[in-house]
């Protein structure tokens, strides 16, 4: 089996202030499948997360050298429209941030910026609500407050919402730290039945979720990336110390 | 396409912003023209340290210091009652009332910061100035006295309402660890609330400092109007809000008594910017700690 | 008991005295006003103009005048202070300018109201030539509002979480549509409430308008923008100090005042319980 690279770093360094956050960092995203950032907090996963759509932008004093290449075009050229960029990379956060909106016009939120016609929007919402098995649960209710929803629908909400956009890649920061273990479950089957449409990147603290849904894993440790490789292989034989100590629950 | 959208929509923001630039520079613009040509006239020391102010006598007199002492008893009066009564209420508001209480009594503060200052000026002339008079047996209620009161009155929200943002912004670790250190509840307001948003109350001072300075209304009606810097607190004075008020109606268009009308507006600008920059200063340090 | 109970008990009684002696008064203030006046308003009062040299009839043109100036002052200064508080919040580049539009907004909350007077004269009145007219008033009373629209927009804006900026940003959404189809619908009942509260300080406001749009005594209703005004604020001012018929001049004043006081807590009253609800409802 070949596995393309669809996005990967070249020597991605970031700072924030005086802060280097991110070192040297080179990493390959495979196509269609699920790739896991993990290593303990505040070593830079997310950061590195947010580099792949420029949400780093956002944060004042932000320095970053280096390249992050989509289909070997650097998003971070002068040039580059970045809501292109983040309208092909989409995005969930850790908390789930639905709009104040109904859950109709939260899914379709992109594709009404996007100047989609109507009959059309219809149509991918309803296609992106049922992608995020959601569709049946809500399918009476659109019209409904978004913050009607229990915090394990309003994520999958926020998924169906960035799917809408029809992405190549999801980029998912720590998706269910914020909800109960059966949400959870749903998002990590979401994830498996997903990675048949596009590719996902997946920052998470839970090292087992990691074993359970991911193809490739990277482990970071203070800036810096560690190791790379199949989570398979990763799992049973690190070949980097710190990885091992971190995967046998040492420090984390 | 999209570009320009975003560009246009920036660039409406940032127009809209310099509007604000160009009103505050219309306004020191109008008031300076205006009132500089009075020193063909006047000399600059004399207009600012002569007491006497007669401005259609023959020649005319435009020295203002007592219209800006007059000023400045009515607003140090007005801090003095104001000062201990929003203070007070802040400290009530935020640091004893139930939640239930607070959530009553922030709003009711904050809809007197809207009774309109004439109302107040009204019940100033009518029912306080009489009953001065009855109380105390002295010729005049419009005076010192009673524009202080009334002018407190009407500065006690604004001490209040910023006081107690800053009281309510005091991490609730500090009152905590005061508490657990065997403090009761006054000694912990006392010696830990109160000096930690020492900065916040000292701007709200200088905010009601400066409404109270330039309020005109109250003082055209209740400060009795004599030119005269006071022997005591019973007697009328002639603030300098209250002097452009009265007199600009009945003054001719560019006449020196104009301008005059004018230079007193540039001291009055002054003293209210000065206090703005007092403020400016305080919350800089809060910000800064 | 100690004398450390014993002060406490003292202080916290003493800060109960300030806030009683601060309600009484205004109790007695209120009670005053409507006591006197109350008995004044009737509908002859308040729909019918002034007759006999301000000594008989009611206050309907300044009612009018006092609407019309409120609302179209409102009506020019909330799209400037609304966008104003977008540029401060979402571009606030480059620093230097967003430190001189700080200033500025806080030297314009800080200048006296018979200030704004002086400037609507030399400006609008006679500059522009506008005359003492509605258009000078409006002009004037919407710079005096333009500081308190931009506090309280940019307060409404910046409690808007920013998970929501960050979600549309994230969704490919540019920051203009940002603004216009997140930010601003999430912020806009607060906006609303926020400049209404203010808006009381406008509507009765009087120094300002003494020179710029106020007349003492006029039986036409206004036909343009053009013509003065009676104004409620100012009608009770001049009942009180000009004519030459005090006795009869004052209950009218105490009517008017009625008027005036009971619209303004009114209209902030039911803003401020709107923006109660909202902030109960809100699920963010």
């Amino acid at each position: 089996m070949v596995n393309n690279v669809h996005i990967n770093t070249e020597k991605l360094n970031l700072w924030f202030g005086d802060n280097h956050v991110l070192k040297d960092v080179n990493i390959p995203v495979y196509d269609k499948k699920v790739t896991a950032l993990i290593g303990p907090s505040g070593c830079g996963k997310s950061t590195l997360l947010r580099c792949f759509n420029r949400m780093n932008d956002l944060i004042p004093e932000t320095k970053i050298t280096g390249n992050v290449n989509l289909y070997k075009q650097n998003i971070y050229e002068p040039k580059t429209d970045v809501t292109s960029v983040r309208t092909k990379v989409g995005m969930v956060f850790q908390k789930p941030n639905p709009f104040p909106k109904s859950i109709y016009k939260n899914a379709a939120y992109g594709l009404n910026i996007h100047g989609i016609n109507k009959s059309k929007i219809n149509e991918i919402v309803e296609k992106s609500l049922r992608d995020a098995c959601l569709w049946d649960e809500v399918k009476d209710r659109l019209h409904e407050s978004a913050f009607s929803l229990s915090g394990g629908q309003q994520q999958r909400l926020c998924i169906a919402r960035a799917l809408a956009n029809e992405p190549e890649i999801i980029l998912l920061d720590e998706p269910t730290s914020a909800l109960d273990p059966q949400s959870t479950a749903k998002i990590e089957e979401l994830c498996l039945d997903l990675k048949h449409q596009v590719t996902i990147l997946i920052v998470t603290h839970n090292i087992a979720q990691a074993g359970r849904i991911s193809d490739y894993t990277a482990f970071m440790y203070l800036g810096e990336l560690v190791e790379f490789g199949e989570t398979k292989k990763m799992f049973t034989v690190p070949k980097d110390k710190r990885t091992e100590a971190y995967l046998s629950g040492v420090f984390g | 396409m999209n570009k320009f959208k975003e560009n246009a929509f920036k660039s409406v923001t940032y127009i809209a912003s310099l509007f604000t630039i160009l009103f505050l520079f219309g306004i020191i613009a109008s008031i300076f023209l205006e009132g500089l040509p009075l020193f063909n006239f006047v000399k600059i020391k004399d207009f600012i340290f002569n007491t006497a102010w007669h401005p259609t006598h023959d020649p005319p007199d435009f020295g203002i210091l007592s219209l800006i002492i007059g000023s400045l008893y009515v607003t140090l009066g007005a801090l003095i009652i104001a000062l201990p009564l929003g203070l007070g209420s802040a400290i009530y508001i935020s640091e004893i009332a139930s939640p239930r209480g607070r959530e009553i009594l922030k709003p009711i503060i904050e809809l007197l910061a809207g009774i309109p200052s004439v109302v107040y000026g009204l019940f100033g002339m009518t029912f306080l100035s009489p009953m001065m008079i009855k109380v105390f047996g002295i010729p005049t209620g419009l005076n010192v006295f009673s524009a202080s009161i009334i002018l407190g009155i009407m500065v006690v929200p604004i001490i209040s309402s910023l006081s107690e943002d800053a009281l309510s912004t005091v991490p609730k670790n500090l009152r905590e660890a005061s508490f657990a250190l065997g403090a009761n509840k006054w000694e912990t307001i006392i010696k830990v609330v109160v000096p930690a948003s020492k900065s916040g109350i000292l701007s709200s001072v200088m905010l009601g400092f400066g409404r109270a300075v330039g309020e005109t209304m109250v003082i055209l009606m209740v400060a009795g109007g004599a030119a005269q810097i006071p022997s005591n607190i019973f007697q009328p004075v002639r603030p300098m809000p209250a002097t452009i008020a009265a007199e600009m109606g009945e003054t001719v268009i560019g006449s020196p008594h104009f301008h005059a009308l004018f230079g007193i507006a540039i001291v009055l600008f002054l003293i209210t910017f000065l206090s703005i920059l007092i403020t400016e200063f305080f919350i800089n340090r809060k910000k800064s700690q | 008991m100690n004398i450390r109970k014993i002060k406490a008990f003292i202080g916290v009684n003493v800060l109960r005295l300030f806030i009683a002696i601060t309600f009484i008064f205004l109790l007695v203030f209120l009670y005053v006003i409507f006591a006197k006046g109350g008995k004044m308003i009737s509908w002859e009062f308040l729909t019918q103009s002034p007759r006999r040299f301000m000594t008989e009839g009611g206050i309907y043109p300044a009612i009018v005048g006092t609407f019309w100036l409120t609302i179209l002052s409102i009506g020019f200064a909330l799209p400037l202070g609304v966008l104003t508080a977008i540029f401060l919040t979402s571009y606030a580049k480059p620093a230097w300018l967003v430190r001189i539009v700080r200033v500025a907004i806080n030297t314009l909350a800080g200048v006296p109201s018979i200030i704004y007077g002086l400037f609507g004269l030399t400006v609008f009145v006679q500059l522009f030539k506008f005359d003492v007219s509605i258009l000078s008033g409006t002009l004037t009373l919407g710079v005096l509002a333009m500081p308190m629209i931009i506090n309280a927009s940019e307060e409404a804006i910046k409690s808007v979480p920013r998970d929501f900026r960050e979600a549309s940003l994230a969704l490919g959404a540019t920051e203009r549509q940002t603004i216009l189809r997140v930010i601003l619908p999430t912020a806009l009942p607060n906006i609303l409430t926020g400049t209404i509260i203010s808006i009381g300080r406008v509507a009765g406001e009087t120094a300002p308008i003494l020179f710029t749009a106020a007349t003492f005594y006029t039986r036409l209703r206004p036909t343009s923008v053009f013509d003065e005004v009676m104004v409620l604020p100012d009608h009770i001012y001049a009942l009180m100090t000009e004519g030459s018929h005090a006795a009869k001049q004052m209950p009218i004043a105490y009517g008017t005042a009625v008027v005036l006081l009971a619209l303004v807590l009114f209209v902030s009253g039911v803003a401020i319980i709107i923006r109660y609800k909202i902030r109960k409802k809100r699920k963010w």
